[in-house]
């Protein structure tokens, strides 16, 4: 069976920009859809203008992200807001399966875009309308951002972090921009919901994507005891913000860096005291006042002593590498992992034998991409196509598919259209 | 009129804790029988973690499991039996899904390698989720969120500015595979219905959480730069921070993502003489002067209230939101008006609030029902589906293979 190729014949037209619509489209197209995309003549996705950029100098064709999002696409350029520019997309969205958007319910009527107007138009369109909010709702024509999904959504709130000094140490986002990679994946998986439905009924459908709701998906472990449990767990744990999560799992610090300390049964910490921190753990006088007997002691033993017991682990991190700790947890089973940095990665071997990295042309250089999330089959990675110029694909689209000749492009892009 | 995608289709779940069950919930509202296979035994973690209902506890009052695993059937079988085992294959063999998240090696242990599955019937979708993915050097590495969050490099950019790298919220590799594995499994499942031929996933923690920190890794490899820890700042646009406001712990997160914005905040703001400052009309420029930016919106925010702060910027069309806490989110108009939050009837401990769908769909609603009690379905998968008498299905339950 031929790679990547699991929705090859789906033909998806994408009209929006930034990450969450642009990286939902990039999945689809990591396993075969075709992807035709919109930009606006003269601006162009605003990733275009976002980094990181080859030395810094930032240049449209030149974005790292937007060619990590956009790579393989067609590119087209049309104004939806001026009436022969709408015409052309309608008569694309005639033979489409997926229309991907991220406008707001009033912006999409406006352009007479809405469901409403698609649907008979072709009634096997699958539309998918990924906004920060949603559709409808107080908050439905408010503007969006990873920054405040996060926030919005409890996902900041409930951060396991030591807060010391809860004033100058505000409610954190995960590093980089997560929700809106999360809108882009929750989109793809509604839609093939959507395409799996249509292979009964034979009719596509709306859908209506929202990055907060997303986002507070997450919320699994926090909203259960605030449910189930408001005057007890909660109330103890989670109603103030000055929390450690969960005990001794987290990151130390170490000699070059910081490792991840995921111990969480006993017997990973007997392993761990007894073998890897110090055969003679005994020995070590102070945590033998802390844990006197090794055959009782319990989980909650190091939970409650963690304050005592935690500086000691740092001290003897703190004499070893990343590489060092990480190997000999290894050796013993433990879940013990290096905090990497993109370097790291680049150099892993466990990445390089599942051939995950892709490269790609980012202005004039070959760049090293992540690869897809997931893999089916015999999966072989495949260099990425590069991502699309303004309008480069105007007339294979235009002309090729749509039947337009060269004065009419020559007319629409004149008039701006194109 | 609706139309659920996955009417029809039956999942023989293997997996636990939150990646798979959260994954597989997803499937099972949206209309698939998902069957897990648990164990009392061997019990799934969240069955025995707090809170549980009430403050009491009990492997069917958890919060955490109950919140997972709605709309979806529970068998047991002590998978080291022969005879479990043998129930197990007969179980897969009436299904199309297969999802598993054991320990590398662990399927093929029990008798259950997908080569073996394959053969047994070869239009199943063989899934497998695991934190490094089953080939490679380290396939055999075990661990858990925050070691996936380390390795993938995500830790190492989360966090303040000073200070070491944090966990994120939420559990935040499990539940961000776990969608991805979602997507996965309907590509698969699109597939086969397309071919009529059986499909394998191998999905990796790592390698799910790394595509999703592209900024990261491509800025090393185009410049050999690498990203530092920059709390809720963001490598291209400022402002773009929570900033403090009127009481204890209150916080509004603005995000001005290009100089539109940042002129349309000035104008909300009232156009102070600070900000008329040319070092801020680019982005350039305000990320330059970040810290005094920062301070000065603080200054401005810090005497009202978070909501009117975000109201009258979106306003504005200026990119805003408070920082909600747990009560806040749960009782968040927008939300709400979703209907995002859902209270299925559980047999034990009656009706208590969940979460739902991010997705509402003109055709294709989704049911809620409440999680199973541990084994709650073993007479209808080992009675109705796999067709035992009562006589055998009560000497495998009196001989502890169903257990």
């Amino acid at each position: 069976m031929p790679v990547g190729s699991a929705l090859s014949g789906l033909r998806v037209v994408e009209h929006a920009g930034f990450i969450p619509g642009p990286y939902c489209a990039k999945l689809l197209a990591d396993s075969g859809a075709e992807i035709i995309k919109i930009e606006e003549p003269g601006i162009g996705d605003s990733s275009r203008r976002f980094g990181p950029f080859p030395g810094d100098r930032p240049r449209p064709e030149s974005s790292g992200l937007f060619q990590y999002l956009n790579g393989g696409k067609l590119g087209i350029t049309l104004d939806c807001r001026d009436p022969e520019g709408l015409d052309i997309l309608k008569r694309l969205l005639k033979d489409a399966d997926i229309y991907i958007g991220d406008r707001n319910r009033s912006e999409m009527a406006e352009l007479r875009l809405g469901y409403e107007d698609l649907k008979p138009l072709n009634p096997r369109l699958v539309v998918l309308s990924v906004t920060p909010f949603g559709e409808t709702g107080p908050c439905c024509e408010w503007e969006g951002s990873d920054l405040i999904a996060c926030q919005m959504s409890g996902v900041s709130y409930t951060t396991p972090t030591v807060v010391d000094d809860p004033p100058s140490q505000p409610p954190l986002r995960p590093g980089g921009r997560q929700t809106d990679y999360l809108a882009g994946v929750t989109g793809a998986v509604a839609v093939m919901f959507a395409i799996l439905a249509r292979g009964k009924t034979g009719r596509g459908q709306h859908i209506d994507v929202s990055q907060q709701a997303a986002a507070a998906t997450f919320l699994h472990q926090e909203i259960p005891p605030y449910t189930h449990d408001p005057g007890g767990f909660y109330q103890i744990h989670m109603a103030k913000r000055k929390r450690s999560g969960w005990g001794p799992v987290g990151y130390l610090p170490c000699k070059d860096g910081y490792i991840a300390m995921g111990c969480r049964e006993e017997y990973q910490w007997r392993v761990f005291l007894g073998e890897v921190f110090g055969p003679n753990w005994g020995d070590k006088k102070e945590l033998s006042e802390v844990l006197p007997d090794f055959s009782k002691f319990d989980l909650w033993v190091i939970i409650n002593n963690w304050a005592r017991i935690r500086p000691m682990i740092v001290e003897w991190c703190m004499r070893h590498s990343r590489d060092e700790i990480f190997n000999l947890a290894r050796q013993k089973g433990l879940p013990i992992a290096p905090c990497n940095d993109p370097s790291d990665l680049l150099k892993s071997e466990q990445l390089k034998s599942r051939d995950y990295f892709v490269e790609a042309t980012v202005g004039e250089s070959r760049v090293t991409m992540p690869g897809a999330p997931f893999r089916l089959n015999e999966y072989q990675s495949r260099a990425k196509g590069r991502a699309p110029t303004m309008g480069e694909h105007n007339r294979e689209v235009f002309c090729g598919r749509l039947g337009l000749t060269e004065e009419d492009l020559a007319r629409l892009k004149k008039r701006k259209v194109i | 009129m609706n139309s659920l995608p996955l009417e029809g289709i039956r999942v023989a779940d293997f997996s636990w804790v939150i990646v798979g069950p959260y994954s597989t919930q997803w499937l099972a509202m949206m209309g698939a029988e998902v069957i897990r296979i648990e164990s009392t035994l061997r019990m799934d973690i969240l069955r025995r973690q707090p809170p549980f209902a009430d403050g009491v506890q009990g492997a069917d009052r958890s919060g955490l499991f109950n919140g997972l695993n709605m709309s979806k059937k529970s068998c047991t079988l002590d998978l080291r039996r022969p005879e479990a085992i043998e129930l197990a294959r007969r179980l897969i063999k009436v299904s199309d899904v297969v999802v598993e998240q054991f320990s590398y090696g662990m399927m093929d242990r029990f008798g259950l390698s997908f080569e073996s599955l394959r053969q047994l019937k070869p239009d199943l979708v063989l899934v497998s989720v695991s934190g490094m993915g089953r080939t490679g050097p380290l396939r055999e590495l075990s661990g858990y969120n925050e070691s996936f969050l380390a390795y993938s490099g995500l830790a190492t950019i989360t966090g303040y500015e000073v200070g070491p790298p944090v966990l994120s919220g939420g559990v935040w590799a499990d539940h961000a595979t776990g969608m991805n594995l979602t997507l996965a499994i309907l590509t698969a499942l699109y597939r086969r219905s397309q071919t009529g031929l059986g499909q394998t996933v191998d999905i990796s923690m790592l390698e799910s959480v790394a595509a999703q920190i592209p900024e990261a890794i491509i800025d090393y490899a185009m410049n050999g730069r690498a990203t530092s820890r920059t709390g809720n700042h963001d490598r291209d646009m400022a402002p773009h921070s929570c900033y403090p406001c009127a009481g204890d712990d209150q916080w509004v997160a603005i995000s001005v993502r290009n100089d539109e914005e940042w002129r349309a905040f000035c104008g909300a703001i009232g156009n102070p003489r600070w900000a008329c400052d040319p070092k801020y009309a680019t982005a350039q420029g305000r990320l330059q002067h970040q810290d005094e930016l920062d301070r000065l919106v603080s200054e401005w925010t810090r005497k009202r209230e978070k909501r009117w702060v975000a109201e009258m910027l979106q306003r504005a069309g200026v990119p805003a939101g408070p920082t909600l806490n747990v009560e806040e989110v749960v009782h968040d108009p927008q939300l709400n008006h979703r209907g995002f939050f859902v209270n299925p009837e559980h047999p034990e401990i009656g009706r208590r609030l969940a979460l739902g769908m991010p997705w509402i769909m003109s055709e294709s609603e989704g049911t809620i029902g409440s999680a199973p009690t541990i084994g709650q379905d073993n007479a209808y998968v080992f009675g109705e589906l796999l067709g035992l008498s009562d006589e055998e299905f009560a000497r495998l339950v009196g001989e502890g293979v169903i257990r």
